[in-house]
């Protein structure tokens, strides 16, 4: 697992609250590629090649987790929150978080399981229902260490995972910036734009105006995306594996993906002997879906790692799918970017 | 030592229910200089001071087994299946971290769908036939490391929350075993010149199996059991529950010796001991119940440490009440236990 990677995923940013991660990348990258800061914290970073572009291409990767925020204070001390991004609530109850900038720890709480009745048992309850123990004893004591708005993040380290996988909370999409980050550190044959977007869990909200400001002619979404190769799941709707390359979609619940760029990745991919898989059910989406449609339209490829847990404090990926993919993006942006 | 680190010790990795040996290691570091240590054919374990002194014999029982998975398939591509060893709540296991306490221990992750191919059905819980552990090891290399039968805990260290609260899975009932612990080494450290034995027993969370076995070998004059029981949090009857911090819970049944109950409630009171009473119409569901008709019966007490969100890996308790239950402890058996009149 690399250095970076584990950097990566432990900053934490909920969407719209990416402070603590474009501070990181930003000391990774400014020494590389010229960087500036929108207003919505989106980072855009040009980078020189040997020569100029043919055609304008810009690479998206998103920094923002998914988590939640504080929403309410009781007048016992516990802490209501509310998701930030789809969060499935089973993976939820009873885990360990964090809130705001000092990190509190606190444990979101359930009722004893000798407690509850029949039909309580079989039902995982409502984020509605559930709250943070901090351990506070009245609401003013939590108001010393909690405020309304404070961001909450699953608490949950990042470590090599059994032969070859890395596991960690934000991978979706810490793992794609990283591969952003690699690619700006290395010379690149021509001109590129980068961007690290916000606000991609709450609707591609961030890409949308990085897109207008940046302009580009065709673009590479790097991301994860969702896979189900696990015990009970059978078929399609496993939709990608680990350890079958970087995943080329064809389409997602927010893009229709250009089928020339689709070609590519996979002629690429054919030639250089990169193991490469697409996607076998249409779900889910990313920042494409408001790339593709930003300024006159924009011709888009996603280029992303399969993990398994998407969502869930406990995201899991294969180490050298990560290497492949690190392989296919600069031959596939050399290609974009030279016609 | 600090009541939060025999807790810490205590809390992490191994011993569910049947596999208490895990634990032994810990156990004999924890208590070796308090007295003679041994262990029995079902895995209790004893530590015994001035065995064979004069006087009232106590014995303080509390279960060291914890909840957890057992290993009961490995699918094809390595996939886990378990099944439930003792009570545990299925609600709280997607996406959760774990260790197979194999031939050497493997960490895991309890599968989970993600949201973005939910079915809609999200307040359905995993079931044994559902729940699946990624090791992140093929079938064949993950069967050199874990078999059939080995038991899985919840993986998280001990972690302090505001107010001297702290939070691991499996305080129910390390942190009666914590308070029994402590109060050996305060006995000790106060000489105290009776026979005491301190036994952590096991298989409690699968029907209380063990404490019978582990009386029996003792028949002590008296009986103490400490365990963990409901504290209020959200959503919770007040009348079903104490609450956290304010003292230890002491037990009030028809299968309980009254003469000792009201000797607990006035050595709180004579030493200033916070506590809260806790009524049960019958039985108590702890170990109190196999105890108490032990050996043609023993007169038992029984003492717990409020605890929220019980079999979950978010317990949480507050360490002045465990330290609390060991004082009480140590000063009821220095007073001569019981009082009968």
């Amino acid at each position: 697992m690399t250095e970076l990677i584990k950097k990566l995923c432990s900053a934490d940013g909920i969407s719209g609250r990416e402070d603590e991660v474009r501070k990181l990348i930003l000391s990774e990258i400014e020494p590389y590629a010229r960087c500036s800061v929108d207003a919505l914290g989106n980072i855009i970073a040009f980078k020189k090649g040997k020569s100029s572009a043919a055609s304008k291409v810009m690479l998206a990767a998103h920094m923002d987790e998914v988590g939640f925020m504080v929403n309410y204070i009781t007048e016992g001390g516990f802490i209501k929150i509310t998701p930030v991004g789809g969060i499935d609530r089973r993976v939820v109850y009873g885990r360990r978080v964090k809130i705001g900038k000092n990190k509190i720890t606190g444990v979101i709480g359930a009722k004893p399981v000798h407690l509850l009745s029949g039909d309580e048992k079989n039902k995982v309850p409502d984020f509605s229902e559930m709250y943070v123990d901090i351990g506070a004893e009245s609401r003013e004591e939590a108001e010393k260490h909690v405020k309304i708005g404070d961001s909450v993040y699953f608490d949950s380290e990042i470590y090599p995972f059994g032969e070859g996988f890395i596991k960690g909370k934000a991978l979706d999409d810490r793992a794609g910036c990283a591969l952003l980050i690699d690619m700006i550190k290395n010379e690149q044959p021509y001109d590129l734009y980068f961007v690290f977007t916000v606000q991609e869990e709450v609707g591609t909200r961030g890409a949308k105006a990085a897109a207008f400001s940046v302009m580009p002619e065709k673009a590479i979404v790097v991301e994860t995306t969702t896979a189900a190769d696990i015990g009970g799941v059978d078929g399609e709707k496993r939709v990608c594996e680990l350890g079958k390359g970087p995943v080329v979609s064809f389409m997602d619940r927010g893009t229709v993906y250009d089928r020339e760029l689709y070609s590519l990745a996979f002629e690429i991919a054919e030639r250089e002997n990169i193991p490469c898989q697409t996607k076998t059910l249409v779900a889910g989406g990313n920042d494409s879906s408001a790339i593709h449609v930003s300024g006159a339209g924009v011709k888009t490829v996603a280029v992303s790692l399969a993990c398994r847990y998407l969502h869930s404090p406990s995201c899991v990926i294969y180490e050298r799918d990560y290497e492949y993919a690190a392989r296919l993006l600069p031959l596939l942006a050399e290609e974009m970017a030279s016609c | 030592m600090e009541i939060e680190k025999i807790v810490s010790r205590l809390t992490f990795n191994g011993g569910v229910s049947g596999a208490e040996r895990e634990m032994f290691s810990v156990l004999e570091e924890l208590l070796d200089e308090d007295g003679e240590l041994s262990s029995d054919s079902m895995g209790n374990f004893f530590c015994t001071m001035n065995k064979g002194a004069a006087g009232k014999r106590f014995f303080l029982d509390a279960h060291i087994d914890k909840i957890g998975l057992i290993v009961k398939y490995i699918n094809e591509s390595g996939f886990v299946k378990c099944d439930s060893c003792g009570g545990i709540d299925w609600r709280v296991f997607a996406g959760e971290e774990v260790v197979i306490m194999g031939r050497e221990p493997v960490r895991g992750i309890v599968c989970s769908i993600p949201p973005h191919l939910s079915t809609g059905d999200e307040s359905k819980p995993l079931d044994s036939d559902s729940l699946y552990i990624d090791t992140g090891f093929d079938s064949e290399t993950l069967k050199k490391k874990i078999s059939l039968g080995d038991r899985v805990c919840v993986y998280k260290p001990l972690a302090k929350l505001l107010s001297g609260r702290i939070t691991a899975p499996a305080l129910d009932n390390r942190a009666g075993a914590a308070a029994i612990t402590a109060a050996m080494k305060l006995l000790k450290e106060r000489g105290h010149k009776g026979e005491v034995t301190c036994a952590l027993t096991v298989q409690e969370e699968v029907g209380t199996r063990g404490a019978g076995p582990a009386v029996f070998g003792v028949k002590p004059d008296e009986a103490l059991v400490a365990d963990v029981s409901f504290a209020h949090s959200p959503g919770l009857k007040d009348e079903d529950c104490g609450k956290l911090g304010e003292g230890p819970m002491i037990g009030i049944s028809p299968t309980l010796d009254e003469k000792i109950t009201d000797t607990l409630i006035k050595t709180c009171e004579e030493e200033g001991i916070a506590f809260q009473r806790e009524v049960m119409g019958g039985r108590t569901g702890t170990n109190a119940d196999a105890v108490s008709v032990n050996s043609g019966g023993i007169r038992t007490g029984l003492i717990s440490v409020p605890l929220r969100y019980m079999h979950t890996a978010a317990e949480t308790v507050a360490a002045a009440d465990i330290e609390n239950t060991a004082r009480l402890i140590a000063c009821y058996i220095e007073k001569g236990g019981c009082r009968n009149d």
